[in-house]
């Protein structure tokens, strides 16, 4: 019995010891492991949680971008179309203002062609075909017509 | 313009004497006829123009016709001063200028009056009445000249003023009318 006590007491001092303490020493390297891993999954989340935020306002600002840039893009084209709106109009505009002035000179023109012709004509009849009596009545009007 | 103007005082002296004698119209009469001696005979004309010829020859010649024309002392006196000055060719220019003094004095108007036939005696007294009436009650005298150019009726130059009243004026106007529109 004694011996036995003995040999558990040796035992307990050169076993159980040694493997008590490194046992307590695994459980505080397991436990350190542990918040390790949990600072390292927090830290993983905080970091998936902060890239996540610089996406979605990357996304953001690329949304304001893009609608700047459509918005951009549609009153320069309203512009584009109200020039060459514009610019068609003032085309049309001369081109009538322009046939019409033709067609005012050419009527012109014309009308004093026929003039010269119907007046020339007139002369030519009027001097095969004058009388002396008719040549009496044109100078008696003239002379009543003076001072009228 | 100088000629004009010495033409001027020619007539004006010449004017001043006859009015004073009371006899313009006649020392007109026979001034115009002076002038057409002269401008009917080309060396006469050339004679009175020309610089060569002294003032005594010219006046000799001038003294010469006055008395073939047998016109009054006062229009042979001119004559011979003229010639003198050797203003001979300024004679129907100043006929000219006197013409219009005397009409002046008279209220007397001269209508160059182109025709396309000869006015008959009745139309002559007509337009002169008519003319005379749209001019202030003036006496007119037409001077008429044939122009065949014309297609019938006149044209009567009063200074500025024409009266048109030939069938060519009225088809400028119609021409005008037509081609106005």
């Amino acid at each position: 019995m004694l011996n036995f006590l003995i040999l558990l007491a040796i035992l307990h001092r050169l076993l159980y010891k040694p493997l008590l303490a490194k046992m307590q020493e695994r459980a505080v390297a397991i436990k350190a492991s542990l918040e390790a891993a949990e600072a390292a999954r927090a830290e993983a989340a905080r970091q998936q949680e902060e890239s996540a935020e610089r996406m979605r306002a990357a996304y953001a600002e690329a949304q304001s971008i893009r609608a700047a840039a459509l918005k951009e893009a549609a009153e320069e084209q309203r512009k584009l179309v109200e020039a060459a709106r514009r610019e068609a109009q003032l085309l049309v505009e001369s081109a009538r203002a322009q046939t019409e002035a033709d067609i005012r000179r050419a009527r012109e023109e014309l009308r004093r062609e026929v003039t010269d012709i119907a007046i020339a004509v007139a002369e030519k009849l009027v001097r095969k075909s004058l009388r002396d009596e008719e040549h009496r009545r044109i100078v008696d009007d003239a002379i009543a017509r003076i001072g009228r | 313009m100088k000629s004009r103007r010495a033409a001027r005082s020619y007539a004006k002296a010449l004017h001043d004497l006859a009015r004073a004698a009371g006899r313009t119209e006649t020392i007109a009469a026979e001034l115009a006829s002076v002038v057409e001696i002269v401008r009917g005979d080309a060396a006469l004309e050339q004679l009175f123009t020309r610089p060569g010829v002294s003032a005594a020859t010219k006046r000799g010649v001038a003294e010469e016709i006055a008395q073939r024309l047998d016109v009054s002392k006062l229009v042979r006196d001119f004559l011979g001063l003229v010639a003198g000055h050797s203003r001979a060719a300024l004679l129907p220019e100043i006929a000219e200028a006197y013409r219009a003094l005397v009409d002046a004095d008279v209220n007397r108007a001269r209508v160059r009056v182109r025709t396309a036939v000869p006015l008959n005696e009745q139309e002559r007294t007509l337009l002169a009445a008519r003319l005379g009436t749209a001019l202030g009650g003036k006496q007119v005298v037409i001077e008429e000249v044939v122009d065949k150019a014309l297609l019938g009726g006149f044209v009567a130059d009063i200074g500025s003023l024409v009266v048109d009243g030939s069938l060519d004026g009225q088809l400028a106007r119609l021409r005008e009318r037509l081609a106005r529109g």
